[in-house]
């Protein structure tokens, strides 16, 4: 297949591409390039304003020769063009430069690739794994690398750690895992006038506050930051590897678990990918209630986000608060989909099942009343003096960090980017809407908050004018044209993307023909946001680090996958 | 027969305290419940009256453990050093001559010296737990109380300007016809902010802060030494709230009812009031606490101190309007720091990012 002509000019005069094609029947422009030549190529991309680093993974080479195939995903802001390049790795030499000093982001991407495919990455600053236990053999992504059948015991955990030489008990508390920067260069600093002397402290993985398994270390002067890591792993659950050993109808079901707190999103980017690799379309009136899911779902996880921001500050009555209402609204899934978090609800073609009779009005009647549910709720926190202390002038996001950082969704609008997914690429019924992305310009901690709050406002408006147009679309609730065993043709991929409310939450599918799919990848949007820890952290002091993570809203679950 | 009489007197206090404590504990859960839409204990009891018996069972059930690397002496007796004091401030009560046959003519020093011990036992238990989050919970709280004692005793000294006298039940009588709190509003806002803190309330619940400390000084703490640190800090807030009473309310002045129901209505007035403010805010950070205690309570106390002095030489008219005047400077200053908190950081920052702005888009 081949690329279409507007591609053109992206790839005129760039040394060394192989070919370029398209990806699948999407049509996502495809560039093939040899690793000599890669450094050369990523530059130029970038001089033409490919400075959206979309996504950074790997799949297994399916052809002839042994290896590893490198994807990039670049994207264009301007007039959104996105490509994919793709960078052939042989199996005897598994190396590639790095890109982390062009997009610092890309680091703990690249460590990613590293950990499940274990290909090196020249020049960057610390490579090593980032999912995975330090002393895990093997690399999961693989195809050569073998499943244990029925899982496996602790017996044979302690065996098998055995026969690396590593006893059990030498892991340690932290499960064998380290910092990569070393705590102790850390430490030589300190105020030589006030000799004071610099320490190193975890946060988490087991402290309250810390958003699930969060593990930050921190290294402080008295109480001032001055460096800090973000580790994770913790709940990493192989969902990526698992998705290779499901077919396609089983999907949603997994990528539920990806992201728990805001579900449809995943499986809307998910259903968008196959769509675009069948060449199927769901209904209209599908693609509405997958705007209303979509949009409740987005106030549901906000109000997560909201009664933390609470806590984390220290106000206790805020999180009741959110939480009345977001039962509310999980009710209403129930009625709908059967599932309170893990709905299973949008697949490709449509939706599972349509709205039983009443569930409508019932919603309504809690979208009618939401804005004054939401003064409610904010009139605990906006406006308070001693929030405002703590959240005001503290955690600055420098626009400029938002690019190399892959930063994207409510932190990066808090910094004044105008990116909204919904508006700029319209999915699902989104074309039909009109949508106000609120934007904050200061970056700061309380920016963030008053982005989010906005966007739930705005998510009420959104539910409420698709609850409406619903009433006067009648069809099916999934495109019956779905076949009953999804079988894509060999060596198509397509890449799904929705504006989750972490950021731009993406999948990429890369089918082989089977019922199966030889490659699937999340982009986190979570992961990205997370890792600017070290940005965002600047000049705060200790007492502002739980406040200042948590306006980044952090899902373990979506970043360790 | 003295010495009979002294025990009994001590057993006498140390029920009503106790009493009192589990009824405060009480009403703290079902006031936060009910201000947070929802219900509080329900279960054990009639509305969850027994609900304190249960806790104080369950703990008692418990392991008492005692951290590997503790200082062992050290932690052991920590939770008495606290629990102590909060019993003891009782002596300096205006009843205990009834009960016990002895008055203190220096009531609030008694007071004020007694209750400076319970941060001692807080620093012990944060010192020999052998755990940062602890030590940190330890030391914040030592530095917060010393720092808010400074303002507490300068706001009671106007009231002891306008008694003549540090004896609780001569303060008391001389409010018979006008309670402090009309007479010195400025002097009663500022004893209840430090009360606030001295009793880590939130918003100065820093020592416990669970979003960054665990627990604070008790994380290691479990069963009944858990449970003294639990049972003496509501123990301070209901005597925090009766010297409030005492203080700034008239005590047992009132009419019709009986002089003891007047002091408990009041008193559980105050216990209403701290919990509310749980209910309500959040909580500063460590610096912003000691910032706004030696540069804004101290100075304002001081402020308050000379207000009285004014008052007592001229007459209690002018007092009050002087009183209203500072009270007011002081609430518009506050609540004028909060809304405008980190304006020109962030007004600088904004400045700064539209450049960056331009430049990523350019």
């Amino acid at each position: 297949m081949t690329a279409p002509a507007t591609i053109a000019p992206v790839f005129e005069n760039l040394p060394g591409l192989v070919d370029v094609g398209v990806m699948g029947p999407g049509g996502m422009p495809l560039a093939h390039t040899t690793r000599d030549s890669f450094e050369t190529v990523v530059e130029m991309l970038r001089e033409r304003g490919f400075a959206h680093l979309e996504f950074l993974t790997a799949q297994e080479r399916s052809g002839e020769e042994p290896g590893v195939e490198m994807l990039y995903g670049f994207t264009r802001r301007a007039d959104l063009t996105r490509v994919v390049l793709a960078v052939p790795l042989a199996e005897d030499d598994l190396e590639i430069e790095t890109l982390s000093w062009l997009w610092p982001g890309a680091a703990v991407l690249e460590r990613e690739v590293f950990d499940l495919f274990g290909v090196a990455f020249e020049g960057h600053p610390a490579l090593k794994r980032i999912v995975l236990r330090d002393d895990f053999e093997g690399h999961p992504l693989r195809k050569s690398f073998e499943l244990v059948e029925g899982g496996v015991t602790a017996e044979q955990v302690a065996k098998a750690l055995e026969s690396h030489g590593v006893a059990p008990t030498s892991l340690g508390a932290d499960g064998g895992r380290q910092a990569y920067f070393d705590p102790f260069e850390h430490l030589a600093g300190g105020d030589p006038a006030l000799k004071s002397q610099r320490m190193v402290i975890n946060i988490g993985p087991q402290h309250p506050s810390t958003h699930g398994v969060l593990h930050v270390y921190l290294a402080i002067d008295g109480e001032q930051v001055v460096g800090a890591e973000p580790t994770q792993g913790y709940l990493h659950r192989c969902i990526e590897k698992l998705c290779e050993t499901r077919t396609y109808k089983a999907m949603p079901a997994m990528l539920d678990r990806c992201d728990y707190v805001s579900a449809f999103h995943a499986e809307l980017a998910y259903s968008l990918a196959m769509e675009e690799l069948l060449g199927i379309e769901s209904t209209p009136r599908a693609d509405y209630l997958r705007v209303l899911m979509g949009e409740l779902v987005r106030i549901t996880s906000h109000h997560t986000w909201f009664a933390a921001a609470g806590l984390d500050t220290g106000a206790l009555t805020p999180f009741l608060f959110a939480f009345i209402d977001r039962e509310l609204i999980l009710d209403f899934f129930e009625e709908v989909t059967g599932g309170r978090m893990m709905f299973n609800y949008i697949r490709p073609g449509g939706v599972k099942e349509d709205m039983p009779e009443g569930a409508a009005d019932k919603i309504r009647g809690f979208l009618d009343t939401f804005t004054h549910r939401m003064d409610e709720c904010e009139a605990l926190l906006t406006g308070n003096e001693i929030f405002r202390l703590r959240t005001r002038g503290i955690g600055f996001l420098d626009p400029a960090e938002v690019e190399p950082w892959c930063i994207t969704g409510p932190v990066a609008r808090a910094s004044g980017i105008d990116i909204d997914l919904r508006r700029d690429e319209p999915y699902a019924a989104y074309d039909r809407m009109k949508i106000n992305v609120p934007l904050a310009y200061s970056g700061d901690t309380y920016d963030r908050y008053t982005v989010r709050v906005a966007e739930m406002r705005e998510a009420g408006r959104l539910a409420l004018e698709a609850l409406n147009a619903l009433e006067g679309i009648e069809g099916p609730h999934i495109n019956p044209d779905v076949p009953r065993v999804i079988k894509p043709e060999a060596g198509t991929a397509a890449y799904g993307r929705v504006e989750s409310p972490r950021g731009e939450l993406g999948v990429l599918v890369i089918s082989d023909g089977t019922d199966k799919p030889w490659r699937l990848k999340v982009r986190s949007p979570a992961m990205s946001n997370l890792h600017c820890a070290p940005v965002i952290l600047q000049n705060t002091k200790v007492g502002d680090v739980v406040a200042v993570l948590g306006s980044v809203d952090i899902v373990m679950g979506e970043i360790d996958r | 027969m003295r010495i009979l009489q002294i025990l009994f007197g001590i057993v006498v206090l140390i029920v009503i305290v106790l009493v009192n404590t589990i009824v405060v504990m009480w009403v703290e859960r079902k006031e936060l419940g009910h201000m947070q839409g929802r219900l509080g204990p329900m279960r054990t009891g009639w509305h969850g009256l027994m609900q304190p018996f249960a806790d104080a069972l369950k703990l008692l059930g418990k392991e008492d453990i005692i951290p590997a690397g503790a200082d062992r002496t050290i932690f052991l007796i920590a939770p008495l050093i606290a629990f102590t004091p909060a019993i003891l401030v009782y002596c300096a009560t205006p009843w205990v001559e009834q009960i016990a046959g002895f008055s203190f003519d220096s009531g609030i020093f008694l007071v004020f010296a007694v209750a400076a011990v319970f941060p001692v036992g807080v620093l012990m238990a944060g010192w020999s737990s052998h755990n940062k989050y602890s030590l940190i919970g330890g030391f914040r709280s030592a530095a917060q109380q010393i720092s808010y004692e400074v303002p507490m005793i300068l706001a009671v000294m106007g009231v002891v300007m306008l008694a003549g006298s540090m004896r609780l039940g001569t303060i008391v009588e001389s409010q018979a016809g006008l309670y402090n709190i009309i007479k010195q509003p400025f002097a009663a806002m500022l004893f209840f902010i430090t009360l606030l803190s001295e009793i880590n309330r939130t918003p100065f619940d820093l020592p416990e802060a669970e979003s960054e400390l665990v627990a604070g000084f008790n994380t290691e703490y479990s069963s009944m030494r858990f449970a003294l640190f639990f049972v003496a800090e509501y123990a301070n807030v209901f005597t925090m709230s009766l010297l409030a009473t005492l203080l700034f309310l008239g005590g047992w002045n009132g009419p019709l009812l009986p002089g003891i129901v007047w002091l408990l209505l009041k008193t559980y007035a105050v216990v209403f009031l701290i919990i509310w403010v749980r209910a309500t805010l959040p909580r500063v950070r460590v610096d912003q606490l000691m910032a706004f205690g030696w540069k804004g309570l101290l100075p304002a106390a001081l402020v308050n101190v000379l207000i009285t002095a004014v008052g007592v030489v001229t007459n209690t008219w002018v007092l009050v309007a002087l009183e209203f005047i500072a009270l007011s400077i002081f609430v518009w200053a506050v609540t004028r720091l909060g809304a405008t908190a980190g304006d020109k950081r962030r007004a600088d920052a904004t400045a700064r990012f539209a450049k960056s702005r331009e430049g990523a888009s350019a």
